[in-house]
């Protein structure tokens, strides 16, 4: 596997939830209707307003008392079936394997029999269930496109000016951002510029597998010996750290 | 802060956000910090990733800070005082087992451990009054003759320029300096008692001197601690510490508190035995968890013993830590944004006779303010070894006290006698917190209230008793950014239209501006001043608050302007009650006729304290403030010397401080021009020369610069341990590790180690070389800024420089009502009828708290309220979620009020997760959803089984999203010695709605 990579390190992750909002104001997405639920995550799941969703576990484990929090999103597959399942040709791999929607091509309420037909199947055929289209907003079930993580490609080799929202009077339209470096925090994900512990890096994908397999190892010296690589069984190149076994998370254990 | 300077002498976080990465322990209790502080809490994850830190946090519910800790104890809500007393006695018993677990050579030199109590002082232990100490006359050292560095004039005697400092036969609180040589004369010579004037008494040339005081000189166990002696000395302040807590035992712990003992001396082996050593160190962190208690000022001064105990503070990595809930509190609290200080934390004087003069100090022959806050210095070892620097005492000729308070009367009234403006401070003449101001409120005292920035229908204790005394005010201006409950108190649920129509109240909504629209600084909890730039305009038409404080002042200045009486004149005949000013102008007073009369001859000299008078001719004129000239007199926005910079920029010039004149600092000689920024507090002088916003600020925007503005992201210090001292700048005098003089060995080390060399080579702060403070750097002031005055090596001062002696305090004095030790107290409202610790035979609940009257509070044990209930914040809301609350993404990641509790609980009340339930206290109810969590478990208090549950108190009935406001339930009650509302343990009932 080459191209770029994402650490999702649970262990640092302290839920504060600052990746689900600057996610959103990246994206230009509104804040979806909500109530409380039983649980600390809301929305209950990924929507069509909400990229990534942080998801709140609590388990207890040999006896231990566990509070887990997991980003949840598109794991960017190195073989996403998601892409051959759109009838339109509407999910591109780059080269350097991200995965994304092209919003043109994406037409939702055509790729099914009936127009609200769910599953749809870029979602029926993702292992992880992402993509989404619906949310409810004022009352009223909205959302035209299929929405997932698309690791902030938008961003990438583009110069710090291109951190001006897309809504804000102060972007001048029509004007390309161009890059001059590829290091400048602009150029990287939204949510990893706001991750207060720093739990989100990104990098090249080989870094990031050293980087997480040298954390698990840590962790499974040091009080948590079910610490693991998600996910294992397929190619993705976003991972993540986690603390106990994918299904005390309630994860496919890919 | 009033726990903190109980037992350091100042009233802030002894260290700063960085300095978390340095810690090998963090001890986090009282406090949610990876919820409440996300950002800052980065520097506990470099403390694991650099040190492999252990993270410890104990408290009543498993949070997201229990998910990231090492450690984790529950505890139940109000019983800290029993957990860390229980430390304590841990740490001490373990000391006497193998000589660990307590840094006994930091104890020995850097606390109060080795003085000698009064005799009459007895503990909480004493069978004569379980759970209260002997009289407050008790709560004192025990005194030798006090040190005396005058001798009396001698008739018939040679005296040199060398001689002692003598005062006359009959004290004059004048001492007088030998400079022409010779032999005084057979009678004692007229004492002049105006400084700097001279007599001439036989051969000899005397001038006088403003006094320093005697030092008071408690007496000490002695070295080295043996059986008996030292640490073991049975009348020492360290075994009055260990019998205060020897009933502290791990099975009472378990008992009050709900935590396993296993597990408590676990915390105790891992925090104690962690960062005892010298070059090991633990920081403490806490936040409202401790402080929200009818104790909770003990609860903090229990942490401060641990701490003392361990040699925890003043080194790298050491600490305790308050985390201030908002980025710039630290800011608002050195500003006197508290009823009892004056900015600089200068306490406030109070309507007692002998406040309404200033004073010069200590030695005033009559009861002045000064005389009062100026302490004595106390010096065991006076005239030998190192000294109390007795901060606020005497450098130079004048007093540090007397300096910041006259420079900040010049600051507010550059034209006014010093004297005079001390009378245009309002004396305190009643408490004057959040609870008393509501309450003052209720009853129609107060008429008129500012809201700038608050919303206290969401965030004060008893709501349905606070909305309802906001009916009371005539008029009410909120400066906020969206209409909050506050602003929109008149429109609250429950009201019907007629109710509506009968609130009298003239409610003004000012829009503010939020901290990207204007520009100025703020203070952090580690007490690092950054200015900010404006980075957009607010928007429509709100303001900068600070514009409109300032257009509101200037107007109230206009209402105010007064027509000065006329000039005295000579040889006049005045009648009572006629008025004058002097003919050089109006000095701010007037003089007022109380024995009529004619005028003399010659203009008599003006006496500035108010109610002095003077005699003129026949006339008699007492000196009086009749025309509230405080206000017509007040510079405003600033004094006219500060004429260029923005507004916010000119306020931050005053509150560093400037040259009224040309003058000569007192303390150092440093000379400055009128107009001119001066360097340091250093360079105040007492007199008048100087003025002054803040004293702590001074250094902050200099001739050189606005320092807070400072951007270099470079760490200078030699051991790379976070200074950044040039990155914005941290009050005292940049300095960021507060105490750093306790970081050296002050007496010779335990494997030979100089005296200054630093107790953990690796990290340290400063490093005193026998000469200087430059040990381990190639350029000075790359360091830390060394605590107090910088040429003083530990061999001429004690560490604890703000503190009369010297050192740290594990027995505090009469500054805290309870006494000088905290003692375990069930909260106001407690599940409990009587206090495990005493066995029922001491109080149940504090002695020393105030029950507002009206107030309700549930009995002890009352079977209507058998729960115990405590609030708190999320990560995703802030405070009364005037801003959250209105910001949509906030209200989807929290929507609405939950109630956490245990599965055993909602499996006892039929409470299936997701249900509406009624949560009730005596005060009222509301209704929420439930939460049901493992991360609550039931505690089991001495053998009973005791629920507790919690719900975050961020809502209220305006914004965007709105829902029940856990103040509600809340008990109108405050701790025994900041009134701090108990907001963080109270009994409720729950129910399914």
């Amino acid at each position: 596997m080459t191209g770029k990579g994402m650490l999702i390190d649970t262990s640092k992750c302290t839920a504060c939830r600052a990746c689900q909002v600057t996610c959103k104001q990246w994206h230009s997405l509104p804040a979806e209707d909500t109530y409380f639920t039983g649980s600390y995550t809301n929305p209950p799941d990924n929507s069509g307003a909400n990229l990534t969703v942080v998801k709140f576990i609590e388990a207890e484990v040999a006896g231990n008392l566990r509070f887990l929090f997991f980003n949840n999103r598109c794991r960017h597959c190195n073989t996403p079936s998601c892409k051959g399942a759109c009838p339109f040709g509407a999910i591109k791999r780059q080269a350097d394997g991200i995965v994304r929607i092209v919003k043109a091509k994406c037409t939702p309420r055509l790729c099914t029999a009936s127009p609200l037909q769910e599953p749809k199947p870029c979602q029926a055929n993702c292992p992880f269930h992402i993509p989404k289209w619906k949310y409810y907003l004022n009352g009223k079930k909205v959302g035209a496109k299929m929405k997932k993580c698309d690791f902030c490609f938008n961003r990438m080799n583009t110069s710090p000016q291109a951190l001006v929202l897309k809504d804000s009077p102060q972007r001048t339209p029509g004007v390309k951002y161009v890059s001059t470096d590829g290091l400048t925090k602009s150029a990287l994900p939204a949510c990893q510029v706001t991750c207060p512990p720093g739990a989100i890096i990104t990098g090249d994908i080989g870094d990031i597998e050293t980087a997480a397999a040298n954390k698990v190892s840590y962790l499974q010296a040091n009080g948590y010996p079910y610490a693991n690589v998600y996910p294992v069984d397929i190619q993705t190149h976003v991972k993540w750290v986690l603390l106990e076994n994918p299904e005390v998370y309630g994860l496919e254990p890919y | 802060v009033a726990a903190l300077g109980e037992s350091y002498g100042r009233g802030a976080m002894t260290n700063h956000w960085i300095d978390l990465k340095n810690a090998n322990v963090l001890l986090i209790m009282g406090s949610n910090a990876v919820e409440n502080h996300p950002i800052a809490s980065r520097w506990i994850w470099t403390a694991k990733e650099q040190n492999n830190a252990t993270i410890i946090h104990v408290d009543p519910r498993f949070t997201r800070t229990s998910a990231k800790a090492d450690m984790y104890a529950p505890i139940r809500s109000g019983t800290d005082i029993t957990f860390l007393g229980g430390m304590i006695r841990w740490m001490i018993n373990k000391w006497e087992t193998d000589g660990t677990c307590i840094n006994q050579k930091y104890v020995e030199d850097c606390t109060n451990a080795l003085f000698i109590v009064d005799d009459n002082f007895e503990t909480c232990r004493d069978t004569d009054h379980l759970g209260t100490f002997s009289a407050s006359s008790t709560w004192d050292y025990k005194y030798g003759a006090n040190y005396n560095p005058y001798t009396t004039w001698l008739a018939s005697t040679a005296y040199t320029t060398t001689s002692l400092v003598v005062e006359p036969t009959v004290p004059n609180a004048r001492h007088y300096l030998c400079t022409i040589a010779g032999t005084s004369g057979l009678s004692e010579p007229v004492w002049p008692t105006t400084e700097n004037s001279t007599v001439v008494d036989g051969t000899v040339t005397w001038k006088c001197v403003m006094p320093a005081p005697q030092i008071k000189k408690p007496l000490k166990a002695t070295l080295p601690t043996g059986p008996g002696t030292g640490l073991n000395d049975p009348q020492c302040v360290f075994q009055k510490l260990k019998d205060q807590y020897s009933a502290y035992t791990p099975q009472m712990v378990e008992k009050i508190c709900g935590t396993d003992a296993g597990l408590f001396q676990d915390i105790c082996e891992a925090y104690c035995g962690g960062t005892y050593a010298d070059n090991k160190a633990g920081t403490m962190l806490y936040a409202m968890g401790w402080t929200q208690h009818t104790v909770g000022t003990q609860n903090i001064r229990t942490a401060t013993i641990i701490q003392s105990l361990l040699g925890n503070i003043g080194v790298a990595g050491g600490g305790i830590d308050a985390l201030r809930g908002w980025h710039n509190v630290q800011g608002a609290t050195d500003h006197a944004l508290l009823q009892h200080y004056l900015p600089g934390y200068l306490g406030a004087p109070t309507n007692v006779a002998g406040h309404a003069k200033l004073g010069t100090g200590p030695l005033d022959l009559t009861t002045t303010y000064l005389k009062g806050a100026v302490p004595i210095a106390m010096d065991p070892d006076a005239p030998a070894g190192p000294q109390s620097s007795n901060w606020w005492g005497r450098f130079g000729t004048q007093y540090n006290r007397a300096r910041y308070v006259v420079s900040l009367l010049k600051a507010w009234w550059p034209s006014v006698n010093h004297n005079v403006s001390w009378s245009y401070i309002p004396k305190k003449h009643t408490d004057c917190t959040y609870l008393s101001l509501i309450k003052a409120i209720n009853d129609g005292i107060i008429k008129g209230l500012f809201a700038w920035g608050t919303n206290p229908m969401v965030m004060g204790p008893d709501q349905n008793y606070e909305r309802n005394a906001m009916d009371n005010l005539e008029w009410l201006v909120v400066c906020d950014l969206f209409e909050t409950e506050t602003a929109n108190f008149w429109q609250r649920p429950g009201l019907t239209p007629t109710q509506i129509a009968a609130i009298p109240t003239e409610v003004y909504l000012l829009p503010g501006a939020s901290f990207a629209e204007k520009e100025g600084s703020a203070s952090n909890s580690g007490r690092l001043m950054q200015w900010r730039d404006t980075a957009c305009p607010p928007p429509g038409n709100a303001k900068d608050e600070l514009v409109i404080i300032n257009d509101l002042g200037a107007a109230i200045k206009g209402l105010y302007s007064i027509t000065p009486p006329a000039a005295w004149a000579a040889s006049t005949a005045y009648a009572l009650n006629d008025l004058v000013q002097p003919t050089a102008g109006n000095n701010g007073a007037q003089y007022k006729c109380t024995v009529a009369s004619t005028s003399g001859a010659i203009e008599p000299a003006w006496p500035t304290n108010i109610g002095d008078i003077v005699v003129d001719g026949g006339v008699t004129w007492t000196c009086v403030n009749l025309l509230n000239a405080g206000i017509a007199n007040l510079a405003w926005p600033v004094g006219p010397l500060l004429t260029t910079g923005t507004l916010a920029e000119k306020v931050a010039k005053e509150v560093n401080g400037y040259a009224l004149v040309n003058y000569t600092s007192n303390f150092g000689s440093v000379n400055y021009t009128a107009g001119g920024q001066i360097l340091n507090f250093f360079h105040l002088n007492s007199g008048g020369e100087s003025a002054c916003g803040n004293w702590l600020f001074c250094g902050t925007y200099q001739a050189t610069g606005n320092k807070m503005r400072s951007r270099d992201p470079v760490d200078y210090h030699p051991a790379q341990i976070g200074i950044y001292d040039k990155w914005g700048y941290s009050w005292p005098v940049n300095r960021r590790i507060i105490y750093n003089r306790a970081s050296v060995y002050n007496t010779l080390g335990p494997l030979g180690q100089a005296v200054g060399t630093p107790l953990n080579p690796t990290k340290w702060v400063v490093w005193w070389t026998g000469a200087n403070w430059n040990g381990g750097c190639t350029s000075p002031q790359v360091n830390d800024v060394v605590d107090g005055f910088g040429t003083a090596g530990p061999t001429t001062w004690l560490p604890y420089i703000m503190n009369a002696e010297g050192v740290a305090k594990l027995m505090g004095g009469k500054g805290l009502l309870e006494g000088p030790f905290p003692e375990h107290y069930e909260p106001r409202e407690t599940p409990l009828t009587a206090n495990i610790l005493t066995n029922g035979a001491g109080p149940l609940t504090n002695p020393s708290a105030y029950d507002y009257p009206g107030a309700i509070y549930a009995d002890a044990g009352d079977p209507d309220y058998p729960i115990i209930c405590t609030t708190y914040r999320l990560t995703e809301h802030w405070h009364g979620g005037g801003c959250t609350r209105n910001t949509p993404t906030q209200c989807e990641l929290m929507p609405e009020p939950f109630v956490e509790m245990s599965e055993e609980l909602a499996a006892i009340k039929g409470i299936s997760n997701g249900d509406l339930v009624t949560v009730s206290s005596i005060r009222g109810s509301i209704d929420l959803k439930a939460c049901v969590t493992k991360r609550w478990k039931p505690f089991v208090i001495n053998g009973v089984t005791r629920h507790e549950i919690g719900m975050p108190w961020h809502w209220g009935f305006a914004g965007l999203c709105s829902g029940a406001s856990a103040n509600v339930l809340t008990p109108f009650i405050g701790d025994a010695n900041t009134r701090i509302p108990e907001t963080k343990v109270f009994l409720v009932n729950i129910a399914k709605a």
